[in-house]
């Protein structure tokens, strides 16, 4: 990939250049593997540089397009038959969203020289922490602590959960209690590379979905960071957690928009195929109703995407909207996915349909950033309620 | 003592809105006494803006521009209010 064919080359807004960019990344998401290698070249592309801004070293595409390359990407890999890389995508997303944009939004010069350039290049791989076992929706009961040490720096201890990229995360985003008052400042947040001494990553925990992301428990024993790996500065942990959620719940779902897209066609074309009766179930008023509604539900759910994306490139995105859009994807996500089901019929329990992974990917969209009723529980306070 | 100014007065209202029970002054520690938890915080913030018109990024939500109605005074100031 040449320096002309990466946005930085260019104004992506609906350009023809962007559209031949696009393909690229369509042609990249065919073969990728899941892996720290497919990272990498996805990097390369400067999938990981898209949303930040020219002058922090980024491509400056802002969020729409940010959006639309992620959709592109999912559906190029539904579309080549490389199942598994829904879930990377949206392990790349959480990278993204919950570790690198913090960073840019909360950090010093410092911290963001130190770390910012590495992880747009895909050499170094993020990942957020604040869920515990303990402290789920209810994550402002966490236990982990970091206490002041006599070296002005920071002492951690806890255990996180269900940490999206922790196998092969270079640093870590970790939130943390600094004061023991249930209140606003009590939570911080802290940069902590995978190689301090007292954090260690347990292996991978067993999911069914997103395939291709892995997730896993972080153990902090007595970890010790300087003061430069506070973020925002202590008492910011709760800014930066609404930070991190706002940009998480508006686009994680992206590339899930584009798995849903490569899904229908795929499913239209095995409607085309399969005959009973004698002839292509495609011609049957109960099968052509199941594809058009799902034709329904992905264009709902790519109206309000990019409708977000487009109000966050003006400055517009606030906590209801980004839980709406949450919320909406993901309901849509999974009534597609049971809709283009029942067009397989029994087939539909055969992964190579990528029926059992969509469905099992679209259920863990119901959770991760929050469920379903957090989401429903922010959207009515944006109403007043 | 603050001399009103008008911002001031959307101020209070946006904490008393936020905080029905509040009976304290201007210097009141509002966090650390526990008077607005998170979640007030933001609607505090959400108010403030609606009313000001001003935006207020994500990187300012921090305890020290809302510990108190004159901290959020200090801090508006510096927004251009
Ligand atoms: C694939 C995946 C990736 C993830 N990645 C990350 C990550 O990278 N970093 C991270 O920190 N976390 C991550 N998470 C964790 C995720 O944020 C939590 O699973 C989520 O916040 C829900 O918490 P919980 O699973 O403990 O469910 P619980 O909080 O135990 O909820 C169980 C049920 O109770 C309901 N419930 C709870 N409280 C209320 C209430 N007050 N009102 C109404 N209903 C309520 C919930 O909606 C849900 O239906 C990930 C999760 C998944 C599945």
């Amino acid at each position: 990939m040449t320096l002309q064919s990466s946005p930085r080359a260019f104004d992506p807004s609906g350009t023809e250049e962007f559209a031949h960019w696009l393909d690229g990344v369509r042609a990249w998401a065919g073969t990728a593997a899941p892996d720290m290698s497919g990272w990498r070249s996805g990097a390369a592309l400067d999938l990981l540089a898209l949303p930040v801004a020219r002058g922090e070293g980024g491509a400056g595409a802002g969020f729409l397009a940010t959006c639309r390359a992620f959709e592109t990407a999912g559906e190029g890999a539904v579309l080549s038959g490389n199942n598994v890389l829904g879930g990377f995508l949206f392990a790349m997303s959480a990278h993204l969203w919950a570790c690198q944009e913090p960073l840019l939004a909360f950090g010093t010069d410092e911290q963001r020289a130190a770390y910012l350039p590495d992880m747009m290049a895909g050499k170094v791989c993020g990942a957020f922490g604040a869920t515990e076992d303990g402290a789920g929706s209810d994550v402002m009961s966490m236990r982990t602590r970091a206490v002041r040490t006599d070296t002005e720096g920071w002492c951690l201890n806890g255990v996180k959960t269900f940490v999206t990229n922790a196998p092969t995360a270079d640093l870590f985003l970790v939130l943390a209690r600094t004061s023991e008052h249930d209140s606003y400042g009590s939570l911080s947040a802290f940069l902590v590379p995978r190689s301090s001494p007292g954090l260690s990553v347990g292996s991978a925990t067993e999911i069914v979905g997103p395939a291709g992301a892995r997730t896993a428990v972080v153990r902090l024993a007595d970890v010790t960071v300087g003061e430069q790996a506070c973020l925002g500065g202590e008492g910011a942990g709760f800014a930066v957690l609404m930070h991190a959620m706002r940009h998480e719940r508006a686009f994680i779902l992206a590339p899930a928009v584009g798995l849903m897209a490569g899904m229908l066609r795929r499913t239209v074309e095995h409607a085309r195929r399969r005959s009973q009766f004698g002839r292509p179930i495609a011609t049957y008023d109960a099968v052509r109703e199941r594809l058009v509604d799902a034709a329904l539900h992905l264009a709902a759910a790519q109206d309000v995407l990019r409708a977000t994306a487009g109000s966050a490139d003006l400055d517009e995105l606030d906590q209801a909207r980004a839980a709406l859009t949450k919320l909406h994807v993901s309901r849509e996500f999974n009534a597609l996915s049971n809709r283009l089901a029942d067009v397989y019929g029994g087939y539909a329990m055969m992964p190579d349909t990528g029926i059992p992974q969509l469905i099992h990917d679209a259920l863990a969209s119901r959770f991760y950033s929050g469920t379903d009723d957090m989401q429903t529980k922010i959207i009515a306070e944006g109403l007043g309620l | 003592m603050t001399v009103d100014d008008g911002v001031l007065t959307v101020i209070r209202e946006a904490v008393h809105k936020a905080a029905p029970a509040f009976d304290g002054d201007d210097e009141t520690q509002l966090i650390t006494q526990q008077v607005l938890d998170s979640l007030a915080v933001l609607k505090v913030a959400s108010r403030l803006e609606n009313q000001l018109g001003v935006p207020i990024r994500d990187a300012e939500l921090l305890p020290r521009n809302f510990a108190s109605i004159s901290a959020m005074r200090a801090f508006l100031a510096t927004k251009g209010c």
